[in-house]
């Protein structure tokens, strides 16, 4: 990575206005003689972050062939993103865009560095899981309901066993965990778990109050999301994929990594 | 009527060879012609079925898992050593979990053995 990216027209606000700018100066100022503690502090935060999720999306780009979907590295940049306006210092007298530029790009390089192939999954596995991860969606589109594996198979003309292959790599690596919880972008809706009524059917057959609730909310916001709609809403993962904005692989792994985050939680060893 | 086939495999009732009985799941249910959400949801449904089967197994006891093909059902039969003699608790969260994985899930202790028996179509129901 060449980190060229602080020139004076930094690529997220280029198609800014005079007025854009003088907002995003205002909306900084304001923030900074807010306490931490202020209950102003997350409305104002979230306008700042999302003037610049173009930028989040701009850096996430570079990163395209590497064989992680754009979304996930757009979400991991925009923790980098909400970092940076935690952390600006109006004072300092540089740009927003130049102070959070390294901060996103350093979350993105996170992501695939430390969480994202920790087990060292070969390259040629990575691609194939791409490969399928991007042909799911596309036959799931067509046909409306997700393919399976010889339909896979056929349409990228490999082998079932490659196609197995790569559905099982898909599940060798250990995805981030995005804990920043409530500070998740686009958790902006009540968080599923607490709009949830005790009298929500299922829930009241489980040992949801004492137990499960608290596991729940300690997830991460997006994990926990899907875990309500996949077993008390009972959407199934292709459905889950559209809602979240995700791949069908994704919602995959985030079920199975917090179940397995449950589990252990819970007792049930294994 | 379909003719069905079987497997079975008997593995060491230890959460490092859940592993392999979920690898066997997904290249049986491939053959069954299984969508890639059904057969996520299926390989999770084992998981926890093997866990449930692991925390109340024998120590040094067997794991026998049974997959009967017809068709494009898949039926798994997951057997365990039970030390506490009582069938997976329906209260529960993992059960809540295995209900909606899968279209039919069953357990029973007979001469203290734990079965859990799960039950799934290889296709959405909604599809075209």
């Amino acid at each position: 990575m060449t980190g060229t990216d602080g020139k004076s027209s930094s690529p997220g606000s280029r198609g800014w206005t005079q007025e854009d700018r003088k907002r995003e100066h205002a909306l900084l100022a304001r923030l900074a003689q807010l306490d931490d503690d202020d209950p102003a502090r997350g409305a104002l935060r979230d306008e700042i972050v999302t003037m610049h999720l173009p930028l989040v999306h701009h850096l996430a780009r570079r990163f395209r062939d590497r064989g992680e979907p754009h979304d996930d590295l757009v979400q991991v940049g925009t923790i980098g993103l909400i970092k940076s306006v935690d952390r600006f210092d109006t004072e300092r007298g540089v740009e927003f865009s130049t102070y959070a530029t390294p901060t996103i790009l350093g979350e993105i390089k996170r992501h695939f560095r430390d969480k994202g192939w920790s087990v060292r999954v070969p390259r040629r596995l990575q691609e194939l899981r791409m490969t399928i991860s991007r042909a799911t969606s596309e036959l799931s589109q067509s046909q409306g309901r997700s393919p399976t594996v010889k339909e896979l198979a056929a349409h990228l003309r490999m082998s079932e066993e490659e196609v197995l292959e790569g559905l099982e790599s898909a599940q060798a690596y250990s995805t981030l965990s995005l804990d920043a919880s409530g500070s998740d972008p686009d958790a902006d809706a009540p968080a599923l778990v607490d709009s949830l009524g005790d009298h929500d059917s299922g829930l009241e057959t489980v040992e949801y109050r004492e137990t499960l609730r608290p596991l729940l909310a300690s997830l991460p916001e997006r994990e926990r999301q899907i875990i309500m709609l996949r077993f008390f809403h009972n959407k199934t993962q292709s459905d889950i994929a559209d809602e979240v904005g995700v791949s069908q692989m994704h919602v995959s792994r985030l079920l199975a990594k917090s179940l397995g985050t449950l589990r252990n939680a819970m007792g049930v060893d294994a | 009527m379909e003719s069905a086939s079987e497997v079975v495999l008997t593995v060491p009732a230890e959460s490092s060879f859940v592993g392999l009985v979920r690898t066997a799941t997904s290249a049986i249910c491939a053959q069954a012609d299984f969508t890639v959400d059904r057969l996520d949801d299926l390989r999770l449904a084992i998981d926890e079925a093997c866990a449930l089967a692991i925390a109340d197994a024998r120590p040094g006891s067997d794991l026998q898992v049974a997959w009967t093909v017809t068709g494009q059902q898949v039926a798994i039969e997951v057997v365990s050593e039970s030390s506490s003699g009582r069938p997976v608790a329906t209260n529960t969260f993992a059960w809540t979990v295995l209900t909606a994985l899968v279209d039919e899930v069953v357990t029973s202790v007979t001469q203290g053995r734990l079965h859990i028996g799960m039950r799934a179509h290889g296709i959405e129901s909604v599809a075209l």
